[in-house]
């Protein structure tokens, strides 16, 4: 089911631009919330989680193909490295998408700062580079990166209506925007598990004003006079998530670039909070104005650029460590130094800003999707969300949509889709009951009077005869033995299910193995643990 | 829908009292609902607003003056359509209080809410809609027990605009704040468990409601003083009895109460109507809000209320050019006479030849003797005003006699019956009044008014001299004490002709405005012309001694001085001065160092150093002169530290009192962004800084100066210092940068 891709345009919509004017940069991370998927042998990538046996990478990649951009950075764990690196050569190669150019790097490759070398000395010990946040790497691999950026999580599945191309041109169409960020309006479900986010903007001019995680919050809430002065009308959240999708203007990599790494440490704790606090505070904006909004950038120039027949190249804008090295201990006088030689008068001071795009499903009807069907399909469209598979109930709620769309679907698609598998091996018994809104990977066994309903069944599974799974997640290689009951579970890769095992509302992480006969109900469990 | 019948009439409860003392002077002898706004009453205008609203039956509540309302009531076309009220209570001395009586007379049906209008109304919405609004709450949630008016839009600020917290989708108003402009807080501050733990749970989008800012640019939103209360608001009002002010107790005490479970709403004028509906609403709050609405009226916002239209007070106007009106009964005009608008004259006026009139409105029978003018000023009935006088920014209430060549200054309220004698200067924001002020507990003639009377008003005058709000004794009660609003500063705001622009919103960059133009020091003294401050004699030439000029002659700087006070005190832009200050200095062929030494030395010099303000009040003080006048500097010098060197030199030279203060002053300086740490820096190691090159050239002062020049060097290196580890030490939490500095620099 490889995608092609036409170059001279995906769907007649945007013609791929000449000059790249954007990178994405997608930073792949260790599945902190993900346990008990990230514990055990053989882990899964937190990019390779399948959703409907697809893996989520592929969604997000596609999404920024369907954009127009070319350019991809895609940062990950050194461990993740060859599994990702053979999963984009099977599915990205250039033969297929000629234009396409992946960069695949580990978080260990890039640019050491000097300070960098004693806290990574600590960082590489015990759990390699696990200390970093994404700021930090970002700062390093900034080389890398020429032009503005979109940095994107891996495991974001978007919603049809939000694309990112319409994200990036409310990016270009704001020449004083630094951030375009999205909010995003997530199903109950997943809410709960969610950092509770206070977040202020204005709904008029999109411009987003504060973000602040709500466990923090002192006694009372503060507000700057100022902000409420210049927004009468400032609205507040408490509802909206961050989707983690950053269109940056290039120059904040210059302004990391000027700041000590443990000031900064992830993009979503520190980094974006200050710029967004710094688009208002006159004091904050005015100095970094300076390094955000580089004066030697000429308007015109720079509107050239985004002209499509003229040939202007965009110059990459200098690396300003000589203009804001304040990284070493004695940064401040060179920065003394720098501005006795340059300049006698105030420096002018660019406005900039901080935009928002808030994701909710189009429709008005109140958001409450019942968490659990009890097998009833739902007639009507359920509001589309945007959905991060950055937790277990993210991932949950992903899988869960995924079935019922098949559910829905089931008139266009064949029931079984075994009988298209061409190898054949797909061996399923004539006596196993598939329900029309499960899916069968490819390679796997099914043995005779199980059942399987509302379930994904990854690649090479073995399903043993009389097994009854029902709203289960299979991954690839599982075996479940003869009479195994399963309902409700995550079975992670190389797990096995012993025979007549009861399993209810679990979770298992890769290589476990379920003794025969066992009765789990409720548990999360990764290999070397017992029930 | 509006055919259903409704057994019960709508009704609408109207204070007349204003239970403050705004419009004081002028309110002697009438009530203040009985003031005429373009000649016709507040309560004229508030009763057609009522009808306008389906209004049935009107309770007026009234206070002082209640038989002159009952007469006024009596004789009003009204009596035919509306069922008037008057019920009078002379102890009723807040809202509460007033409420607390309503409640306990029983005249209120518990069908329908009632309207209840704080103050004088001209509106041309249909408040019936807010009835309806929150009658359909109220179906939902039977919990709703009142419906606040919000008025949205408008570019005009004002010195009394609350902060609300908004439920949007449901309307429910969750926290309300007052937010006088003065003192400004630099933060708000809401409780978290309204974010962190709502009741109920599922409120999740908030919206924060606040005054127009600064930039004017986008409407803010304003509490329009009209609620539709159901009866559980004066029962809850008996209930507790400490409530008095209806927004900080009442609303505040339902919305922070757990046990009450009543919530309140609010609803939205302005911004979403269709067009064709009339949505203006404005309440008459204090003068500035009178002038504001007198103009609105003129020019036509409230329409189809105006002047030649429907005037509620039945004259007849003719409309002309630019929004002029003109009673078309006997009024004499000049043919010299010229009148430009927005501006009414009353009936029977004559203005006589070479006059002016300028955004102003007269009331019936004014006379204006040849050669005056009256400028952004709001003369009642029966006003004779004589030859060569000048009325700006005030208000002259009825019967006064102006005699020749009186000026009465800005934001001035005269007073019913005063007459002012030949020749008077009445300065600024002055109240005249024709008895003596005589409040409550009031035992004997204050000496001091007494002879400020004689001295400003003369012998030929009858009237007396009133305390202004902010310097009478705050002793109304102990509940207003802690009323936001009530700060002298904030209160002398509310005054008509007083400019909010230069107003910032970080500090309380009033104060110093405040006190110089409008206490009554000031003002005896500005008129005695002996400043206390400043620069009286001859200044010293020792400033100019390092300069290639031969130094600035006495008059450059007496004149730089005038243009220096006179953009200051009339609130010019800065930007303004800058330019006159620019045409200045080659005019006396000064050169552009003792313009910018001028400039500098004139902000300092506005510095105050109360004691009572502490390290906190002289940092705001400064930051807040130096914020407002930072754009002045670019004109005047390219280097900085030029500029620093010239704060150091004026503080040396003519305020030593001053150079303690020194780091604090610079601190200020570099809050505003008037100079940032590389000029400080370079200050700090400049030679001359530390006094050397200044001794010997001076004013031979010699090895004493330099000593000066050191110690006042010490204290801004202090600072500096402090300044340079921070820049150069750790940024991180940027946003908590200034408070540790602030701490930092309070332990200096």
């Amino acid at each position: 089911m490889a995608r092609t891709l036409d170059p001279s345009g995906v769907s007649g919509k945007r013609p791929i631009i000449e000059e790249q004017d954007f990178m994405a940069v997608v930073l792949v991370g260790y599945g902190e919330h993900l346990y008990p998927f990230n514990e055990g042998t053989n882990v899964l990538s937190k990019a390779l989680l399948p959703i409907g046996n697809k893996p989520i990478i592929n969604i997000v990649l596609d999404w920024i193909l369907k954009s127009g951009l070319l350019e991809i950075l895609l940062i990950v764990p050194p461990s993740n490295y060859s599994a990702l690196s053979n999963h984009l050569a099977e599915n990205y190669s250039s033969a297929s998408y000629p234009r396409l150019n992946i960069i695949l790097k580990k978080f260990t490759d890039g640019e050491r700062d000097e300070d960098d070398a004693n806290t990574s000395g600590l960082g590489m010990g015990a759990k390699p580079a696990e200390t970093e946040g994404t700021a930090r790497v970002l700062k390093r691999f900034r080389s890398y990166i020429k032009t503005d950026f979109v940095l994107l999580p891996c495991d974001l599945y978007p919603p049809a209506y939000l694309s990112l191309s319409s994200i990036l041109d409310k990016h270009r169409s704001s020449p004083s925007a630094v951030l375009t960020s999205v909010l995003y309006d997530p199903p109950e479900v997943i809410r709960e598990h969610e950092e509770a986010l206070l977040s202020a903007y204005d709904r008029r001019s999109s411009e987003l004003l504060m973000l602040q995680n709500m466990d923090n919050l002192d006694e009372d809430f503060e507000i700057r006079s100022a902000l409420l002065e210049a927004h009468p009308t400032l609205s507040l959240s408490t509802r909206l998530l961050d989707a983690h999708i950053y269109v940056c203007r290039r120059s904040i990599l210059d302004l990391l670039a000027s700041r000590r790494p443990r000031d900064l440490d992830s993009m979503k704790v520190q980094v974006i909070p200050w710029l967004v606090k710094g688009s208002w505070q006159k004091g904050l904006a005015r100095q970094w104005s300076q390094l955000l909004c580089p004066p030697d950038e000429d308007p015109l120039l720079s509107a050239l650029s985004y002209s499509t027949t003229s040939r202007v190249t965009r110059a990459p804008q200098p690396e300003s460590d000589s203009k804001s090295g304040a990284e070493s201990p004695d940064a401040f006088e060179n920065g003394m130094e720098n501005s006795q030689t340059l300049k006698p008068k105030p420096v002018p001071h660019v406005p900039w800003h901080c935009q928002v795009i808030i994701s909710r499903p189009p429709v008005p009807e109140p958001p409450a999707p019942k968490g659990k069907e009890k097998g009833k399909p739902i007639p009507v469209a359920e509001p589309e969300y945007l959905i991060r598979s950055n937790t277990i109930a993210g991932y949950w709620e992903l899988n869960r949509r995924f079935l019922r769309t098949l559910s829905s679907s089931v008139g266009a698609t064949p029931a079984r889709p075994a009988f298209d598998d061409p190898t054949g091996k797909a061996a399923i018994h004539a006596s196993a009951q598939i329900s029309a809104d499960s899916l069968i990977g490819e390679g796997t066994k099914i043995g005779e009077r199980s059942s399987i309903k509302k379930s994904i069944i990854g690649r090479h599974c073995v399903i043993g005869k009389g097994a009854k799974l029902s709203g289960c997640i299979l991954w690839d290689f599982v075996t479940v033995d003869e009479n195994a009951k399963i309902e409700n579970a995550i079975l992670c890769t190389n797990l096995r299910v012993g025979a007549g095992a009861q399993i209810k509302d679990c979770e298992f992480g890769p290589g476990y193995e379920v003794p025969s006969a066992a009765v789990l109900k409720g548990e999360r469990l990764v290999l070397g643990q017992e029930a | 829908k509006l055919d259903i019948p409704d057994e019960s009439p709508l009704q609408a409860v109207v204070l007349a009292d204003s239970y403050n003392r705004r419009f004081e002077v002028l309110c002697a002898d009438r009530p203040r609902i009985l003031l005429p706004l373009c000649s016709t009453p507040l309560l004229t205008w508030t009763l057609e607003a009522l009808s306008l609203s389906k209004v049935k039956q009107v309770f007026l509540f009234c206070g002082v003056h209640a038989e002159q309302i009952r007469e006024f009531v009596e004789q009003s076309p009204y009596r035919r359509t509306l069922d008037i009220q008057c019920l009078s209570s002379q102890t009723a001395r807040t809202p509460g209080d007033a409420l607390r009586e309503l409640d306990s007379m029983g005249v209120l049906n518990g069908d329908n809410p009632f309207i209840l209008v704080h103050s004088p109304l001209v509106s041309n919405y249909d408040l019936s809609k807010m009835v309806d609004a929150h009658k359909r709450r109220r179906e939902a949630d039977p919990n709703y027990i009142m419906t606040l008016g919000v008025g949205q839009g408008g570019s005009r600020r004002h010195p009394e605009s609350p902060i609300m917290l908004v439920h949007p989708p449901s309307s429910r108003l969750l926290h309300y704040a007052s937010h006088p402009l003065v003192p400004s807080t630099p933060r708000v501050a809401f409780p978290s468990h309204l974010f962190t733990d709502p009741f109920p749970a599922s409120i999740d989008s908030y919206e924060i409601w606040s005054g127009t800012g600064s930039s004017g640019g986008r409407g803010g939103y304003r509490d329009l003083g009209v609620d539709i209360c159901e009866l559980d608001v004066p029962a809850l009002c008996t209930e507790n009895f400490d409530y008095h002010d209806l927004r900080r107790h009442f609303v505040n005490g339902v919305l922070t109460s757990d046990l009450l479970g009543k919530k309140i709403a609010v609803h939205l004028v302005g911004g979403r109507q269709r067009k064709g509906e009339g949505r203006y609403i404005e309440r008459v709050r204090d003068t500035r809000t009178y002038g504001e609405i007198t103009r609105d009226v003129l020019h036509r916002w409230a329409f189809p209320l105006a002047p030649d239209l429907n005037e509620p007070g039945g004259t007849q106007y003719e409309l002309r050019a630019g929004n002029v009106y003109i009673a078309r009964d006997n009024v004499m005009l000049s043919r010299t006479t010229t009148i430009r608008g927005p501006a009414l004259i009353g009936p029977a006026s004559s203005l006589q030849s070479n006059t002016s009139i300028l955004r102003s409105t007269l009331g019936t029978l004014t006379t204006l003797g040849p050669n005056s003018s009256i400028t952004d000023s709001y003369i009642f009935d029966n006003v004779l005003v004589g030859s060569h006088c000048h009325l700006d920014n005030c208000i002259i209430g009825k019967d006064v006699v102006i005699a020749d060549d009186v000026t009465v200054g800005r934001g001035a309220l005269v007073g019913d019956g005063v007459k002012l004698g030949k020749g008077v200067q009445v300065p600024p924001w002055t109240r005249v009044g024709r008895e003596r002020w005589r409040p409550e507990g009031w035992e004997e003639g204050d000496e001091d008014q007494e002879a400020k009377t004689l001295r400003i008003l003369g012998d030929q005058s009858l009237g007396f001299i009133w305390p202004t709000e902010e310097e009478q004794p705050s002793s109304d009660s102990e509940s207003d004490g802690e009323d936001p609003y009530e700060h002298p500063r904030n209160k002398s705001l509310l005054q008509l002709g007083r400019s909010l622009s230069n107003l910032s919103s970080s500090t309380g960059s009033l104060s110093t405005l405040s006190k110089a133009s409008s206490s009554p020091a000031s003002i005896a003294s500005d008129l005695d012309t002996s400043s206390d401050e400043g620069y009286g004699d001859v200044p010293s030439m020792s400033l100019s001694m390092a300069l290639p000029t031969t130094g600035p002659s006495a008059e450059f700087t007496k004149e730089a001085q005038l243009t220096l006070e006179r953009g200051y005190e009339e609130g010019y832009d800065v930007v303004n001065i800058g330019t006159e200050m620019g045409l200045l200095f080659p005019a006396y062929n000064a050169g552009v160092e003792s313009a910018r030494k001028e400039i500098i030395g004139f902000v300092l010099s506005k510095i105050p150093l109360a004691p009572g303000g502490g390290a906190a009040g002289v940092l705001g003080e400064s930051e807040a002169l130096f914020k407002r006048w930072k754009p002045i500097f670019p004109k005047f010098t390219q280097d900085y530290t030029a500029l620093v060197l010239d704060m150091q030199a004026y503080v040396v030279e003519k305020r030593q009192e001053m150079g303690g203060w020194f780091g604090l002053v610079l601190r200020g300086a570099y809050e505003a962004d008037l100079v940032d740490e590389g000029v400080l820096v370079r200050w700090r190691d400049d030679p001359r800084a530390r006094g050397e090159g200044q001794g010997d050239a001076g004013a031979g002062a010699g090895e004493g100066e330099q000593e000066k020049w050191v110690e006042v060097w010490k204290k801004g290196k202090m600072y500096v210092d402090v300044l340079e580890e921070m820049e150069s030490g750790s940024e991180e939490e940027s946003g908590e940068e200034e408070e540790e500095e602030e701490e930092s620099s309070e332990h200096e």
